[in-house]
């Protein structure tokens, strides 16, 4: 997938209500086979993002740490 | 005389209408609003769980000071390379400034049966018809499953999803009928508030008051027939009685250029400054702008002083700071206060805090029409409450 393909959500300096929040109003208008990237700076977002996909069985493609943000790369596998 | 530059301001709600009153003097202001009512939005609440429609609206044309024109009608197009929008009598006015405000367009179709749920039990994000709905439900339900859902995370006032199941428990607990209700209160997130500190706060309130909380369950389909809502995640929950935050969306408005809105609607403007894209004699605030962190009136407000400022030649910038007054039932409350570089604060929940969001509501007219006399006040009020204060108060 090109970098064009994938949706960035930029979700830093978002605590409150949080940066999962983003990720659950992309999710709804996202298909199968989508890319999404988050960025995040809130720290807690990194266990927050693993329990999603745990829940939701999506896939995670990476997840790290840049010098400024959490960089989590997620592939929309599980959408009913 | 030099002649004033024109400045239009669509939408005449919490945002638009600080902002008109902020410019008055400085600028020719237009408000264009398509009801001649301003509406103060948390009274949905009051009347879905108390009945009390008393600060539901008031003329808009009270609320706005001397000097600043108004227009009752709705916006259908903004072009801001054209510097002009379009009004449903097909009437165009130019602008040499514009701030667009219009709020959100709820959505209840997005999710599949909630038009026919909320016909038949209302709720608290949409309309004062459909607040009442919700206050005969809680008013007549005498057991089973009483569910409130999220639907959207991003609707307006995070905290008010919490507030609908506390204050609905307090309305069972009053008529008795409590114990034989099985509360359920079903959220997105990994936890029942999305933001960790806050939720160390929410939790053991929720906890304490017997309300079950399910996570990572977003209302996607809702099958009235058989009381049943299933979650994007793929969960299924049942109810006897169900309200589903509905879907937000940006306003019904045409922009242009295109990339001005994104995919829901909302138009695209930058979080510190509020301008869109490129435009600098263009700006969105509130709830119809991605640059807001929380759709909250105090957002829109304080959005609305740093555009004024702006435009004024100043250079403020929005900090991000929410201070969302949280009802938990029983004459108390909380309030989640951050800002961009500071997580919500443990505010604790007290007696003191509901005083204050009620007073509030009272007063809310008041600072609508008076930015001159509140602004002072305001100014003290958020540096006293700044997160980075408060945090060290409540660790
Ligand atoms: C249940 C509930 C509880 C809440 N509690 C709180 C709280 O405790 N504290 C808090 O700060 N916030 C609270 N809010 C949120 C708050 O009400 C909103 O965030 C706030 O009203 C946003 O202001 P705004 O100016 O962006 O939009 P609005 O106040 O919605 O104003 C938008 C205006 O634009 C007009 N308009 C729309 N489309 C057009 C068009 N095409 N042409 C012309 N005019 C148009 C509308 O008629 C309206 O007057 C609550 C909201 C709800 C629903």
């Amino acid at each position: 997938m090109s970098e064009k393909e994938k949706k960035v959500i930029d979700a830093r300096g978002l605590s409150c209500p949080g940066p999962i929040t983003n990720l659950t109003k992309a999710y709804r208008n996202a298909k199968n086979g989508d890319v999404l990237e988050i960025w995040a700076t809130d720290p807690g977002f990194k266990s927050d993002i693993k329990a999603w996909i745990e829940r939701t069985k999506n896939e995670l493609v990476d997840l790290k740490e840049d010098k400024d943000k959490i960089i989590a790369v997620i592939k929309i596998t599980a959408k009913k | 005389m030099i002649e004033k530059e024109k400045f239009l301001i669509v939408g005449g709600g919490s945002g638009g209408a600080i902002l008109a009153n902020s410019l008055a003097k400085e600028f020719d202001v237009t408000v264009i609003n398509d009801s001649p009512n301003h509406y103060y939005w948390p009274q949905l609440l009051q009347i879905a769980f108390r009945n009390d429609y008393s600060n539901l609206y008031r003329p808009l044309s009270s609320l706005l000071v001397k000097g600043v024109n108004l227009i009752i009608d709705s916006v259908k197009k903004i072009d801001l390379q054209e510097r002009s929008i379009t009004l449903s009598t097909n009437k165009k006015l130019s602008y040499d400034y514009i701030a667009i405000a219009p709020g959100v367009t709820i959505d209840h179709k997005s999710i599949e049966g909630n038009e026919k749920l909320v016909n038949q039990f209302g709720d608290f994000h949409s309309t004062p018809e459909n607040a009442s709905k919700v206050f005969n439900i809680v008013n007549s339900m005498k057991k089973g499953t009483f569910v409130i859902s999220v639907g959207d995370p991003y609707h307006r006032c995070p905290p008010s999803p919490y507030e609908g199941i506390l204050l609905a428990d307090e309305v069972f607990r009053l008529r008795g009928v409590r114990e034989n209700i099985n509360m359920v209160l079903a959220v997105p997130y990994p936890r029942a508030y999305p933001a960790e500190t806050f939720n160390e706060v929410l939790e053991p309130i929720l906890k304490e008051r017997g309300i079950n909380v399910m996570t990572f369950f977003t209302a996607d389909k809702i099958d009235t027939d058989n009381k049943k809502i299933t979650s994007l995640e793929g969960e299924e929950l049942s109810y006897d009685a169900a309200i589903v935050v509905p879907v937000h969306k940006g306003p019904k408005i045409e922009i242009k250029p295109e990339d001005s809105v994104n995919q829901d609607g909302f138009i695209n403007a930058d979080k510190l400054t509020n301008q869109i894209l490129s435009y600098d004699d263009a700006f969105a605030i509130g709830d119809a702008s991605t640059s807001t962190n929380a759709k909250t009136g105090v957002t829109a407000h304080l959005q609305a002083k740093v555009v004024a400022k702006r435009v004024l030649g100043l250079d403020a910038k929005n900090t991000g700071r929410t201070n969302c007054p949280t009802e938990i039932g029983f004459q108390k409350g909380t309030f989640v206060i951050s800002d961009y570089n500071h997580p919500a604060v443990k505010v604790p929940a007290n007696t003191i805090n509901f005083i204050m969001k009620r007073l509030f509501a009272d007063v809310y007219w008041d600072v609508i029409k008076h930015p001159e006399f509140w602004d002072p006040i305001f100014d003290v009020y958020f540096e006293r409450t700044e997160p980075e204060v408060l945090w060290r108060i409540f660790k």
